[in-house]
């Protein structure tokens, strides 16, 4: 289980620079719960992703994951608790090594890797099963360096990777945006299966309006560093694109209300 | 294919030139909207060089002759080829479509000569209902309490919406006070339906109409209700010089002189080039004391969209409108006018666009039919942005009807 409680960051305080990121944001996110957060462009998705995994200290707040308080933890640490998958399909996977390797690593991810040999044959067969249920055709491609594949190729290893070892929180960061829609849609269908299938709590940030109505059993929409609207149940599960793009559409006209319409609506509304 | 459209007078012709197939069928619909967008009712479609109709054709065919139909206008297909025809014959269509203009195309009845003239660009008609007949106007509730957070619902008005009441206010529906009061919303009243807008958060107008026995009942915080018949019917048209549009206000203006008074209520049905209004987006019930006038959490309670929305879209509205408000009634009314007058108070349910019949148009009719088809996408207060620089100005109209009656306002408060 997550739970984060009134979670505060601000970037290059005291600077003109200065972004209020995260304003209070307060989360209880069960076991096994798949949550989808969307919001415009400096909403504070990422940030918060980004807290929860530990990129940068939090100003203010605490962050629960399993129990344990990891509010102190650095990013490393976290890691034994959380797999994450990133927009750049770059980010997750070492470009020089093969894509054996890669996957060896993340199966002692959190534990200690010394200098012993880690790619025994029996996890070489593993490793060539779990590839092989991607459907890309790689099994076969173990020993190939993992920058030599495409874009949706190495996003659908690196969900494997970071699902591995059923980690207590995947987190995944607008995974798909870099994509062609083809392999968009193949590593969502994939995404799926695996939380599906390992019932792993998630956090998943994206763009797309048809992934947030179609995926996940909760979904919050975050403007300004805060919450502001926090869907489960059957209105999750009822909630359409256009419901959610006229949710936008209001938060755009919330906006436009600056004070002189404010001033306007008090001589002009009844 | 070639689409050119040819407007003559109250006729409009549109050439076709090549298949009326599944490709086509889009964009000759399109012709045939922007034509009866532009006030044109009476189509004929020249088939000189049609040589083939696919079932898509057809049914664009079908689909502007019904619309057309419920307007009062007509759809013909004109000058068919040999094939064409076969086409209309074997699919049945042919008595409907090509049959020769009759009668009752003719725009108005002939019994009705309504009064005319031009004023700015626009084209007036005035059709006499009723001569002596008015509206006694009731106030309930009080909106004061809206600004001060103290509005707590309790004592809303329930209100039978019969045939004969227009009314508007914050209001709601629901099967107990308790029930209306979180979901208290934009509403109106008119010909024995109702349009509501919640504010619990699903941003969806919810209505009720008249069926046999059931009559709607809207509860009412506080509201402006207008019983008793209309005096006579406005019909309107803006041309295209010199504004092509109708400022509300303006219609305001005309009514208050062609009734000969300086208050009236009214009923509006018009094609629209622009709505600006707001919407509550919160039940002021749920205020605890705390003004929703205070920025920036007014953003929380109203809803006001800076860009003109709605463009080309039909609204039902219901208004009241005062040349000098008495003391008593003042909080129920607001200027209107860029220049503060008229003093009104007007809410609108928006709708998707439809030709409106021209000539004589009943009003319990064409809201029951309008009702029938078409959901409100939206009930705003309207008003006019008047801020300098970046002010939108108020709702224009394009073409419409208005019922308009003098408005009683000395009955005693109840």
């Amino acid at each position: 289980m997550l739970e984060v409680v009134d979670l505060l960051k601000t970037f290059h305080p005291g600077t003109p620079n200065e972004v209020r990121a995260l304003r209070g944001v307060s989360l209880r996110l069960e076991p096994g719960s798949f949550l989808i957060i969307i919001g415009t462009n400096g909403s504070g998705k990422s940030t918060l992703l980004n807290a929860v995994a530990g990129t940068f200290p939090v100003d203010h707040g605490t962050i629960t994951l399993a129990g344990q308080t990891i509010t102190r933890w650095p990013e490393h640490r976290r890691a034994s608790l959380i797999g994450r998958v990133f927009q750049n399909p770059f980010s997750g996977t070492a470009p020089n090594m093969s894509i054996a390797e890669n996957l060896a690593l993340a199966t002692r991810r959190g534990q200690r890797r010394g200098l012993g040999r880690t790619l025994s044959r029996p996890l070489r067969e593993e490793l060539r099963d779990r590839i092989r249920s991607l459907n890309m055709g790689l099994e076969n491609r173990l020993d190939n360096a993992i920058g030599s594949l495409s874009g949706g190729q190495r996003q659908a290893l690196t969900l494997l990777m970071a699902s591995w070892l059923k980690p207590e929180l995947l987190l995944l960061d607008e995974h798909t945006a870099a994509l062609d829609p083809k392999s968009a849609d193949q590593v969502i269908r994939l995404t799926h299966d695996i939380i599906q299938r390992d019932r792993l709590t998630t956090l998943m940030v994206t763009h797309s309006m048809q992934q947030a109505v179609h995926l996940g059993d909760r979904l919050i929409m975050m403007h300004r560093g805060t919450i502001l609207h926090d869907l489960h149940g059957p209105e999750k599960a009822r909630v359409r694109p256009e419901d959610l793009l006229r949710r936008f559409d209001e938060v755009r006209r919330r906006e436009q209300l600056d004070p002189g319409v404010a001033d306007l609506l008090q001589r002009r509304y009844i | 294919m070639e689409i050119t459209t040819h407007p003559l007078g109250e006729r409009c012709t549109l050439v076709l030139n090549g298949r009326l197939d599944a490709n086509w069928s889009d964009h000759v619909g399109q012709a045939i909207e922007a034509a009866i967008r532009s006030g044109q009712h009476h189509l004929e479609l020249d088939f000189q060089e049609v040589r083939y109709v696919s079932s898509a054709g057809l049914r664009v065919l079908i689909k502007y002759f019904k619309q057309l139909r419920s307007a009062r206008g007509s759809l013909r297909v004109v000058r068919p080829t040999d094939e064409a025809t076969a086409i209309l014959n074997l699919s049945g269509l042919a008595s409907l479509l090509t049959a020769p203009a009759t009668a009752a195309a003719a725009s108005a009845t002939p019994d009705d000569a309504p009064e005319s003239w031009q004023d700015d660009g626009v084209h007036f008609q005035r059709h006499q209902l009723s001569v002596d007949a008015r509206l006694t106007l009731q106030a309930v509730g009080q909106p004061d309490r809206f600004g001060s957070g103290t509005l707590d619902g309790e004592a809303a008005t329930i209100l039978r919406c019969e045939p004969d009441v227009i009314a508007l206010g914050l209001g709601g529906f629901g099967s107990s006070a308790e029930d209306v009061r979180p979901r208290l919303g934009e509403s109106l009243t008119v010909a024995g339906a109702a349009v509501a807008l919640p504010t619990d958060g699903s941003s969806v107008p919810d209505y009720q109409v008249t069926e046999a026995d059931l009559v709607p009942t809207l509860s009412l915080a506080y509201g402006l209700i207008g019983r008793g018949r209309f005096r006579h019917l406005l019909r309107f048209e803006a041309s295209a010089a010199p504004r092509g549009v109708l400022a509300l206000s303006s219609l305001i203006e005309t009514a208050f002189r062609t009734s000969g008074a300086d208050a009236v209520g009214f009923a509006l049905l018009a094609e629209t080039a622009g709505v600006v209004g707001a919407t509550l987006r919160r039940s002021p019930a749920d205020a605890g004391g705390k003004s929703p006038w205070d920025f920036p959490s007014i953003r929380d309670w109203l809803s006001f969209t800076t860009e003109r929305t709605d463009e080309r879209s039909l609204v039902l509205a219901t208004g009241f409108a005062v040349r000098h408000p008495d003391p008593d009634r003042a909080a129920f009314f607001r200027p209107l006018g860029a220049d503060g007058s008229p003093q009104a108070h007007c809410h609108a349910a928006v709708f998707p666009y439809r030709p409106l019949p021209k000539g004589r148009l009943d009003l319990p009719e064409a809201v029951a039919a309008l009702m029938a088809t078409d959901s409100a996408q939206t009930v705003l207060h309207l008003l006019t942005d008047d801020r300098p620089f970046e002010g939108l100005g108020e709702t224009d109209l394009m073409r419409g009807a208005c019922w308009v009656a003098p408005l009683d306002t000395h009955s005693p408060a109840p």
